[in-house]
């Protein structure tokens, strides 16, 4: 994770070592930026622009990738959320909806309860959102979390369940029916 | 209303673990799992090349210009010489041949004479009253006072 990166050259290595790096590793950043701007399409965005600029960078060598990689997704989402509202979501197209629900109509009832949790997932603070992203999302260990929020994976599942019960209770207060 | 409580209610940890691990499913853009495809620089050399020269370039390539060049250059500005000197914009150049030939002014154009050129002797008769050009030299042109 933690290996060094030329910036300098660009040959076919260097281009499949970012590939590799990209297959590894896209779903993880993605979590993190998801965390940060509870939008799904922007954190997508937010990977690809990290490593479009890692592709193109030719500066000093990389020591963190990982930590490079995450620096300049988050520049990049500040950078957009100064630009227009975060609340600004564009609803997605029903070919974009990867649910298994078949007709429009549940398509819709699908995306209005994934809007539904993904507001109050917004209500909480980063951190929490972080390691429920990271449970739920890339079903990653305590161990695993505790590495990436430098604590012990004791206060990990601490905050996941005062996460998860934060969540439950912002969700019961918007009338959230689990169905 | 009781019965819409209970239901809000029993959202318990197990369900809401299935609830959020569906909605993440749901909420991953499948594009992630498309590989990372470079962009098209990778067919572009060039650019490879750019970032390891020299950030002032312009020595080098005066250096790399071959004598073909600059021949071609120097034809290239006498051309351009000769034609410019050559140019006549206004359109009135003639060609050589016909230069010579007078050019008559539409203005200018001659009177038609006779056979023998309109020239008669000094003592014969001009005009109606049997002056001749003899006598008409002698006249004072000028106004009386």
């Amino acid at each position: 994770m933690n290996r060094p990166h030329s910036g300098q050259s660009s040959t076919p290595e260097r281009d499949a070592e970012i590939e590799t790096y990209y297959r590894e590793h896209s779903r993880e950043l993605w979590a993190l930026f998801y965390a940060m701007c509870s939008d799904p399409e922007r954190a997508y965005d937010a990977v690809q622009e990290a490593f479009l600029r890692l592709y193109d960078y030719r500066g000093e060598p990389v020591r963190d990738l990982r930590a490079w990689l995450l620096r300049v997704g988050q520049n990049w989402l500040r950078d957009v959320a100064r630009k227009k509202s975060s609340s600004c979501r564009l609803l997605p197209g029903l070919d974009d909806m990867t649910g298994s629900a078949d007709s429009a109509e549940d398509r819709m009832a699908l995306e209005e309860r994934q809007m539904q949790i993904r507001g109050a997932l917004q209500e909480l603070n980063e951190d929490d959102r972080k390691v429920l992203v990271m449970k739920y999302a890339m079903d990653w260990s305590a161990a695993q979390m505790a590495t990436v929020m430098d604590c012990s994976p004791a206060a990990i599942d601490m905050r996941l369940s005062r996460a998860r019960r934060r969540l439950a209770e912002i969700l019961t207060e918007r009338g959230f029916v689990y169905e | 209303m009781n019965d819409e409580r209970d239901n809000r209610m029993s959202l318990n940890e197990a369900q809401l673990e299935g609830l959020l691990r569906e909605f993440f499913r749901n909420e991953v853009p499948s594009e992630l799992n498309r590989p990372f495809v470079a962009p098209a620089r990778a067919n572009t050399p060039t650019l490879t090349i750019l970032s390891d020269a020299p950030a002032d370039t312009r020595g080098p390539a005066r250096h790399r210009r071959s004598p073909m060049a600059v021949i071609s250059a120097l034809a290239a500005i006498a051309m351009t010489a000769v034609v410019v000197m050559n140019w006549d914009p206004a359109g009135s150049h003639v060609p050589q041949t016909s230069e010579r030939t007078p050019v008559v002014a539409p203005e200018e154009r001659l009177m038609d004479v006779s056979k023998d050129g309109g020239a008669k002797k000094s003592t014969q008769v001009v005009g109606e009253d049997g002056v001749t050009l003899e006598e008409t030299d002698g006249v004072d042109l000028a106004p009386r006072k």
